[in-house]
């Protein structure tokens, strides 16, 4: 189902309505990723569910290509985007554990930080 | 992820990393002069190995006419310290007396370092120091009550050469602690006489012999670091710990009409 816009449209750029139809197809082929998959688990013959579990997994290619688009076109998506993917702690200790990161302790720190003087 | 400062594999506590970085940094600031006077550009990090001249070099009209791009190398320091592993303990103790002797000497070291190359230069690093480009003729600074007008030659040379301030007044130790304690007939000490003169201010620095007048328009003097003054670990046994500090940095006066030097006898 289509996400509705909340506000005229004529008040939205073309840059969030661009973000806006990312989303809606990000959305799309996540859908089609859990239909594809609920096929499959059910389908009868080996080679329908083959071709439906081949089709699930181009969706989620499709996915993560409009995923990449929007951490490259909208900036607020980024951060967090370094922050958990690719993690292996467990998903709700990353961003603490970088937090942590980011205040070393002495021994870790990197610089006197003396820098200019002028 | 281990740095290529290795501090956490040495035998030491946050408290005595802190005591130990606060007092590098604290001699550090007290010995540093010429990056109170030169533009400062950086940390660029470890990975920065030489800054770009903008020009090429050896340039060949072959087949294909070629050119070698010109850039100056960065130089890298890393002077070594050792702590006795007890009198670190003595921090968590309690104690403030904690010898820092070591620490002093090797930043000491580190510092006059870097002053050596900005001022005087450091050719086997291709860094050409102040003192050595400066293109005005050395003006000779004389006694501290004579300093004011040495001074003031020197303003008017940069003026006439269309070098803006403000200005400041560079002295080596010696020459600094005499113009400190002259006395005047004049209601004025010449240190403050000095001041007006420059509209700018007076450094002190423990590596340069006479002086240098300087003007801090900007854009003439450029130091740039890579990695900045940092203490690392090198190794320990059961009594002592080795560390280091370290820096990478290169120097290049950019326009050398911006500089004229006092000299003394003593002045190379």
């Amino acid at each position: 189902m289509p996400i509705p816009l909340h506000v005229p449209i004529e008040s939205l750029t073309p840059a969030l309505l661009d973000i806006h139809r990312a989303i809606e197809s990000f959305n799309e082929e996540f859908e089609a990723v859990a239909w594809y998959s609920q096929r499959a688990a059910v389908a009868t013959d080996p080679a329908l569910k083959a071709v439906l579990e081949h089709n699930r997994d181009e969706e989620l290619e499709h996915a993560s290509m409009l995923l990449e688009w929007l951490r490259r076109n909208f900036p607020q998506l980024d951060e967090p985007m370094r922050t958990y993917l690719f993690t292996t702690l467990p998903i709700t200790e990353v961003e603490q554990a970088q937090t942590q990161g980011s205040a070393p302790a002495a021994g870790a720190a990197a610089s006197l930080n003396i820098g200019s003087m002028k | 992820m281990a740095s290529i400062l290795k501090r956490e594999f040495a035998p030491i506590s946050d408290l005595a990393w802190n005591w130990i970085d606060s007092e590098a940094q604290r001699t550090l600031k007290q010995n540093l002069a010429a990056r109170k006077v030169v533009d400062f550009s950086g940390p660029h990090g470890w990975e920065l190995a030489a800054i770009n001249l903008g020009r090429l070099e050896n340039v060949k009209k072959d087949n294909v006419p070629w050119g070698i791009r010109q850039v100056q190398s960065l130089v890298e320091t890393r002077i070594p310290f050792t702590l006795a592993q007890f009198e670190l303990d003595n921090l968590t103790r309690g104690a403030k007396d904690v010898d820092n002797q070591p620490i002093i000497d090797a930043v000491e070291k580190a510092a006059r370092f870097e002053d050596t190359a900005v001022f005087t230069g450091f050719d086997a690093g291709a860094i050409k120091g102040i003192v050595k480009t400066a293109a005005h003729d050395a003006i000779a600074l004389g006694e501290p009550a004579a300093m004011a007008s040495a001074v003031g030659q020197a303003v008017k040379t940069l003026i006439t050469a269309d070098v803006g301030g403000p200005y400041t007044l560079v002295l080596g130790q010696d020459e600094y602690f005499a113009l400190l304690a002259a006395a005047s007939k004049a209601p004025i000490p010449p240190y403050e006489t000095v001041k007006q003169i420059l509209q700018g201010e007076i450094v002190m620095s423990r590596v340069l012999k006479g002086g240098l007048v300087v003007s801090k328009r900007g854009g003439d003097f450029e130091l740039t670091v890579g990695a900045d003054y940092a203490i690392g670990y090198s190794q320990h046994d059961s009594k002592n710990v080795e560390l280091f500090i370290t820096e990478s940095f290169t120097f290049r006066v950019i326009d050398p009409r911006a500089a004229v030097v006092l000299k003394t006898a003593s002045t190379k």
